[in-house]
């Protein structure tokens, strides 16, 4: 995204201005249409619901802002779960990039039986979410889970991962950059897409190991990292299945997450016109989010092709 | 409104892009039946239909299958769009929600004017289930589903604590559970994912209501939560986690159901997990059931829960969805219900059946489920928007209540009499 | 790819110094392969054991999974869990399965073929509004899927679809999702834009760019989509159980889903297992394969020199 889209003025068009306009939209024609159909005509139906007393069953009221002032004021609930999801989302997005770079520097090397390591490190992302709950936590259990009795072999306190407030949280982020995988698969294809004259280039240069790294892998990594970054980021907002089956919020709600919220909102109180207007508020936030992270884009993520000092 | 229009319009569009899936109008005459899959309804679903495809074979019974731990957000997205079958599975807690939404129809009418139907050979409480302000029918339900006493006779046994009676108190049943606790180190109240089961109104409301108090007067308007005598009750139902320590520590994870492994001696629950855990095979202890301890006035009190069927307002023919739904009341039906160690009979009729006396254990005391039964009561039902038992403001505050004294280390007073106001401030808007 | 040692080493030197020297530098080797073996296979224990558990689940029988204290490996081993849940009264596993693959048989190839389109057009075009529309289809994946869901629930009751494979198909050739063509587009904005000048001045149109050029450079990208998705099908609950209702119909997840709540307050876990395991395996089987089918584009692009 380096080029600023802006209109040039009508009298410095390029002669092609509409064939080109044609040719791109045809292009983007798909998605174009699916968005329009599946997402956005969707979207503003929530939108619509958010400033109705919607209860799914019924005729909805319009009541204007109501839902979203209640959101604000009266929700006790609200800035709670929100700050659980964004400190869930800040230990994930960070920790999921450093596996993820880690492991693919690791799967990227020339070992034999890379083949095998690979499938195994991807091997999480192809259990089903119900397993994968179920196994979690086991292994977390305090009394007789294998990371507890590792930690006891090795001679450290033994912690009540799922069951106590302080810890609960960060045993789900584990769980989920274990699960992961798809940060280290595009890491890994990310990192096969550098070219090897470049890393020469800086070992006839005279750079070591950790200055190829900063100078040369880094940035050429960059559009992957801040596709996994961005990713991640929404991803990290909209988790919720795992706290639902897993921990149901606790203990003493510190696993209550946004998306916890809204779905009990929407689903058993039956506020659907409510959770809209929670929908929308969080979509906001994101969206500043990722357009922070995108302005700040030219900053630090190179394409190839460009020139930087 | 403007935007209306532009929601009809893009959904216009996309039907016109997909209108060529044709819709066969006239098809032959079909009802839609949608229902859980799972141990304890497989049996039910398949009599349901066969007694209605021999009352009706000219009509095509299509199965549909809803997911028991989604059913909320099923049958919310099937309610919007209007689509749910004919005749849906409900549960306890969807009666109010659904009846005052206007999308189950109140069969009421219909079953008063079956000549073959006679709606009296059913216990009253049960039905008050499926009464909504208490009028209607809203729900037939599938058995005799009363809060009932599990417990481990092996557990009992090793301690050396007196089994559970008929008679027992709850004074007497937690002074076994501290001789349990001592013994093996089992505890006895099961709390369920994060005290799930602990909250539950089934367990706690009997409470209350044993000790004189209540959770919403008569008249509906006044929440009565802080009153002594709920207060009362509340502590000394609490005082099971807080003082007595028998109860299952809310973030004692034992590996599964607590009682299942073994791991707590008691459960209350209803008919229907007399299946799981007769499945287990080999058997993992001895077990058997009795009714309900009393108070220490010799009340006995519990609650009720069950699954059942609707006759929902998307229904074609209301008349056929009856003919569908009333066999769940059929005596085949809850016999074979029961004889599969699925569920109770909710027939009066039917409760000195011999097959059913008879029925090998465990439970040995099987008729205690169907003499707890006078002991069910309904959960309360609270005007207005704030919720209910269930789901909503209602529930969370008694949760978070429930939460602070026993994880908390509040006392009772202060935190229920939070509660109280909350829910009080909600009722008056 | 970024390749560490030995390469370059031994035809550079050649003077008499250099047999120490590369003592040296083979040390090195032996060392920096050692370290990565070694935090591989740390790596992979960690990363294998909750699979382990679920392989040792399920051939535990139902009585031992659900005895305290729990055991990690099974004292006692049970097959019959497999058989008997395959072939569980009330299922069609095999059916299922049939049906999730033609599903993904249906989905990849649009998933592929749109994302990568439409990827192209924002990486490489320019026209008014591409910036636009590519935060939009961004921000399509920030609200939350439940509340789209009842809308998007009603619109395809009206066209009929419930109920049939429609809803899990149709979007997916409409772009084939917005992770997907950001994905793509970042890949196809790594491509050198010499690449497209050159086949311009040969008088290629954008299309044949696109399927000639920047479809075979961006192999490691399709590869991981088509991966990525297929997996997504193979184990994607919500979206079926949405909008499946007739058995016949569903898929493999939603019948493994069955088994959670079969029996009242207890997991048929032995089975869940069992089932999660016959569905690992495919995919384990997958994604060996196509490892080989990763390898760089730049390796045989004509950039250099």
């Amino acid at each position: 995204m380096t080029a600023v889209a802006s209109k040039p003025p009508k009298s410095q068009r390029s002669p092609t201005f509409w064939r080109d306009t044609l040719r791109g939209y045809l292009f983007i024609l798909p998605v174009v249409l699916g968005l329009l159909i599946w997402t956005f005509g969707p979207m503003i139906a929530s939108a619509y619901y958010s400033l109705t007393n919607y209860k799914i069953i019924g005729v909805p009221e319009f009541i204007g802002f109501q839902n979203y002032i209640e959101l604000f004021t009266k929700d006790k609930a609200f800035i709670q779960s929100l700050s659980i999801t964004v400190r869930f989302g800040i230990m994930f997005v960070i920790l999921s990039q450093i596996v993820g770079i880690g492991l693919g520097i690791l799967l990227t090397q020339k070992v034999r039986g890379l083949t095998i390591f690979r499938t195994i490190f991807y091997l999480p992302i192809i259990v089903p979410a119900a397993a994968s709950a179920v196994l979690w936590k086991y292994l977390y259990n305090k009394e007789f889970g294998p990371i507890s009795s590792v930690f006891q072999a090795l001679g450290l306190p033994s912690i009540n991962w799922l069951g106590s407030p302080e810890s609960a949280l960060f045993a789900l982020v584990i769980m989920t950059v274990w699960g992961s995988a798809v940060t280290t698969i595009i890491y890994v294809a990310g990192l096969q897409n550098i070219p090897e004259d470049l890393i020469d280039a800086a070992k006839i240069d005279g750079a070591n190991g950790l200055q190829r790294f900063w100078s040369v892998t880094i940035p050429m990594l960059s559009p992957t990292i801040f596709f996994n970054v961005v990713t991640g980021i929404i991803g990290a907002f909209q988790f919720f299945v795992p706290a639902f089956i897993m921990t149901n919020g606790g203990p003493a709600k510190s696993t209550y997450f946004y998306n916890f919220n809204l779905y009990e909102k929407a689903f058993k109180w039956l506020e659907m016109g409510y959770a809209s207007a929670m929908a929308w508020v969080l979509f906001a936030i994101i969206i500043v989010l990722t357009l922070f992270i995108f302005r700040s884009s030219p900053l630090w993520v190179y394409y190839e092709g460009e020139v930087r000092s | 409104m403007f935007i209306r229009k532009v929601v009809a319009g893009l959904m216009m569009s996309a039907f016109a892009i997909g209108g060529s899936v044709a819709v066969a109008q006239d098809a032959p005459k079909e009802i839609r039946f949608a229902s859980l899959q799972g141990s304890f309804v497989d049996g039910v679903n398949t009599m349901l239909i066969e007694q209605f495809e021999a009352l009706h074979p000219d009509v095509t019974v299509k199965f549909e299958v809803l997911d028991g731990a989604t059913l909320d957000v099923t049958l919310a997205a099937q309610a919007a769009a209007g689509s749910l079958a004919d005749v849906i599975f409900t549960a306890d807690l969807y009666v109010v929600p659904f009846a005052k939404g206007g999308i189950s129809v109140d069969m009421e009418p219909l079953a008063a004017a079956d000549p073959d139907f006679d709606i009296s050979d059913v216990y009253e409480n049960m039905l008050d289930l499926s009464k909504v302000e208490g009028k209607g029918l809203y729900m037939i339900p599938s058995s005799y589903d009363v809060v009932t006493m599990y417990y481990n006779k092996t557990l009992f046994e090793q301690a050396g604590a007196p089994l559970p009676t008929a008679e027992s108190t709850w004074d007497d049943v937690i002074a076994s559970c501290k001789t349990i606790l001592e013994a093996t180190g089992a505890y006895c109240f099961p709390a369920g994912t994060n005290g799930g089961t602990t909250k539950w109104w089934a367990t706690y409301v009997p409470w209350i209501k044993g000790f004189g108090g209540d959770i919403l007067s008569e008249d509906g308007t006044t929440v009565l939560l802080s009153s002594p005598e709920s207060l009362a009750g509340l502590k000394a139902y609490t005082d099971i986690w807080t003082t007595h320590g028998v109860g299952q520590p809310f973030d004692f994870d034992a590996g599964g159901d607590c009682f299942m492994v073994g791991k707590c001696a008691l459960q209350f629950t209803i008919p229907g997990p007399m299946a799981s855990l007769r499945a287990i095979d080999p058997q993992p202890f001895e077990w058997d059931v009795e009714v309900i301890p009393s108070f220490a006035d010799g009340t006995k009190i519990t609650g009720m829960g069950t699954y059942g069927f609707s006759i929902s307002a998307n229904a074609k023919d209301p008349q056929l969805a009856w003919d569908f739904i009333k066999g769940l009341l059929s005596a085949e039906t809850q016999k074979a219900s029961t004889l599969a160690y699925n569920g109770m009979p909710l027939l009066k009729s039917l409760r000195n059946d011999p097959d059913i006396l008879a029925l090998a254990g465990p439970p040995d005391n099987i008729e205690a489920f169907m003499n707890n039964g006078a002991n069910g009561i309904t959960p309360t039902y609270f005007p207005g928007n704030c919720g209910s038992l269930y789901a909503g403001q209602i529930n969370t505050e008694i949760n978070d209540a429930f939460d602070a004294v026993i994880v908390g280390g509040s006392s009772v007073e202060d935190a229920f009499t939070t509660a109280n106001d909350n829910i009080q401030s909600c009722l008056e808007g | 790819m970024t390749s560490t040692t030995n390469t370059s080493t031994s035809t550079v030197y050649s003077t008499p110094n250099s047999a120490k020297i590369k003592a040296v530098r083979r040390r090195q080797e032996v060392t920096s392969k050692g370290f990565v073996y070694t935090l591989l296979i740390i790596g992979a224990l960690v990363f294998v054991l909750p699979l382990v558990v679920m392989v040792s689940t399920s051939l535990k029988s139902y009585a031992e999974i659900n005895s305290y204290p729990p055991t990690f490996l099974p004292n006692q081993i049970v097959p019959s869990n497999f058989v008997e849940a395959w072939n569980y009264p009330n299922t069609m596993f095999p059916r299922w399965t049939f049906n999730t693959i033609f599903i993904i048989v249906a989905t990849v190839p649009g998933v592929v073929l749109s994302s990568s389109l439409c990827a192209y057009g924002f990486a490489r075009l320019r026209f008014p509004g591409r910036n636009l529309w590519f935060m939009l289809v961004l921000a399509s994946l920030m609200l939350p899927a439940q509340v789209t869901l009842i809308p998007l629930y009603i619109l395809f009751h009206k066209l009929g679809w419930l109920n049939t494979f429609a809803p899990l198909i149709v979007p997916a050739w409409f772009g084939g999702g917005a992770i997907n063509i950001f994905l793509m587009r970042q890949f196809f904005m790594q491509i050198p834009r010499e690449l497209d000048e050159a086949a311009i001045i040969d008088g290629a149109g954008h299309l044949t760019i696109w399927w000639k050029i920047y479809l075979p450079l961006a192999r490691p990208a399709l590869i991981s989509v088509t991966l990525l998705t297929i997996l997504g099908i193979w184990n994607d609950f919500l979206n079926p159980f949405i909008f499946l209702s007739d058995p016949n119909n569903f898929t493999i997840s939603l019948g493994l889903n069955l088994f959670r709540n079969y029996f009242p307050q207890l997991a048929r876990t032995d089975y869940i297992m069992a089932i999660s395991t016959l569905m690992v395996i495919p995919m384990i089987v997958m994604f060996l394969a196509a490892q080989r089918y990763i390898v760089s584009g730049f390796v045989t692009s004509g950039i250099k020199g």
